[in-house]
């Protein structure tokens, strides 16, 4: 932790970051506002005659806000979400949520499905089409919950693990990919050796159908990247805008204080 | 005026509310200076103490009362609130409910110191 010795104030601020459970962006609004408030009360107050020591203790009395003002800031920065959750009961809105989420990618995962099934060129889908389509659904729902929780729920601490898994699923879903393209090529080979002619219809028909796989594992695993590249990214500008705020060196933020 | 029409804590949010959009009728400021001015405008009458102001300044924001935007003057970066249209309509509508009020507590408080012991 590095300690900025123009910034008397660092100290208070660091407690009101611990103090203030509002989402992050609010919480960093408030604290910027209070520190340059708080330079310049004590420069009206040096101004005055004071000594900069009591000018500074004068601006904090005036200035940082005790429990019930801290209170009143939690209720007027909480997400819409948040006070959503107070007035229906968290748990109630939580199964809600956990519905609706299942439900979305169900229904994705259904019309992918019919899409498949329903296309004259992949009317007979790789059996590895399966296991692609659960993690697509998976990966789908994983970025809907990320997003959710990044911008609706405003709770920040979720997002990192969101992004891990978001990568985690779009890697295994061209891992996968590759697997059945693998196999598919390997029985190709021992239908070939099988036949002594007419095997150009086979060929083209593996061609089609892991041609498919691979335009869906591949186009799924662009989303997830493209996801998970946005929630970093928001994840490391609110962390080293935090960083900044709070005087903290950037490893600080990287051990998880974003919350 | 019953007790269901009145609420005291209300009315004293309102007057802190009125102070900090009447500080701002003419410019911009920084929190700061708005409670400054409050408190030299009062002769040390109303004082905003322990952060009480930031939930004030917050809440007017956030009901588009007042509109704070980042400046940059000399050094660190500052919020600045000014009021808006909607504001400037509120001020006036909660002065004359002010007076309005003030004026039914003298007149009670006049009626009660003239009458007969």
């Amino acid at each position: 932790m590095s300690v900025d010795a123009s910034r008397a104030f660092l100290p208070v601020l660091r407690r009101l970051d611990g103090e203030l459970a509002i989402p992050l962006p609010g919480r960093l609004g408030v604290l910027r506002e209070l520190e340059s408030d708080l330079e310049e009360l004590t420069g009206s107050f040096v101004a005055q005659g004071h000594d900069l020591d009591k000018a500074r203790r004068m601006a904090q009395e005036a200035l940082v806000p005790d429990g019930t003002a801290l209170g009143e800031l939690r209720r007027i920065h909480s997400s819409a979400y948040a006070r959503l959750s107070q007035r229906f009961g968290g748990s109630r809105l939580r199964v809600i949520e956990r519905t609706a989420l299942v439900v979305a990618t169900t229904g994705v995962m259904v019309i992918q499905a019919m899409a498949l099934m329903g296309a004259d060129l992949s009317y007979d889908p790789s059996p590895s089409m399966w296991p692609i389509l659960w993690l697509s659904g998976s990966l789908f729902a994983a970025i809907v919950a990320t997003a959710f929780s990044l911008w609706i729920k405003k709770e920040h601490a979720n997002v990192r693990a969101g992004a891990r898994a978001i990568l985690g699923l779009s890697a295994l879903l061209l891992i996968t990919a590759a697997m059945g393209v693998t196999v598919d090529l390997y029985l190709l080979a021992q239908s070939i050796e099988a036949l002594e002619s007419g095997w150009a219809g086979l060929v083209l028909d593996w061609l089609i159908r892991d041609g498919t796989l691979l335009a869906l594992s591949m186009l799924a695993s662009m989303a997830g990247g493209l996801a998970w590249f946005v929630f970093t990214h928001w994840l490391f500008a609110l962390s080293a805008a935090r960083a900044e705020a709070l005087g903290l060196a950037p490893d600080h933020e990287r051990k998880g204080a974003t919350s | 005026m019953g007790d269901s029409d009145f609420d005291v804590q209300r009315f004293a949010r309102d007057i802190h509310e009125l102070l900090v959009l009447s500080t701002l009728r003419d410019d911009a400021k920084h929190g700061y200076q708005i409670a400054l001015d409050v408190e030299a405008d009062s002769n040390g009458l109303f004082r905003f103490r322990h952060g009480t102001l930031y939930p004030i300044l917050h809440r007017l924001e956030a009901e588009g009362l007042i509109k704070g935007s980042w400046a940059k003057g000399e050094g660190r970066r500052k919020k600045v609130y000014a009021l808006t249209a909607s504001g400037r309509r509120h001020l006036s509508g909660g002065t004359n409910r002010v007076q309005e009020i003030l004026s039914g507590l003298m007149r009670v408080l006049r009626s009660r110191g003239e009458a007969p012991a």
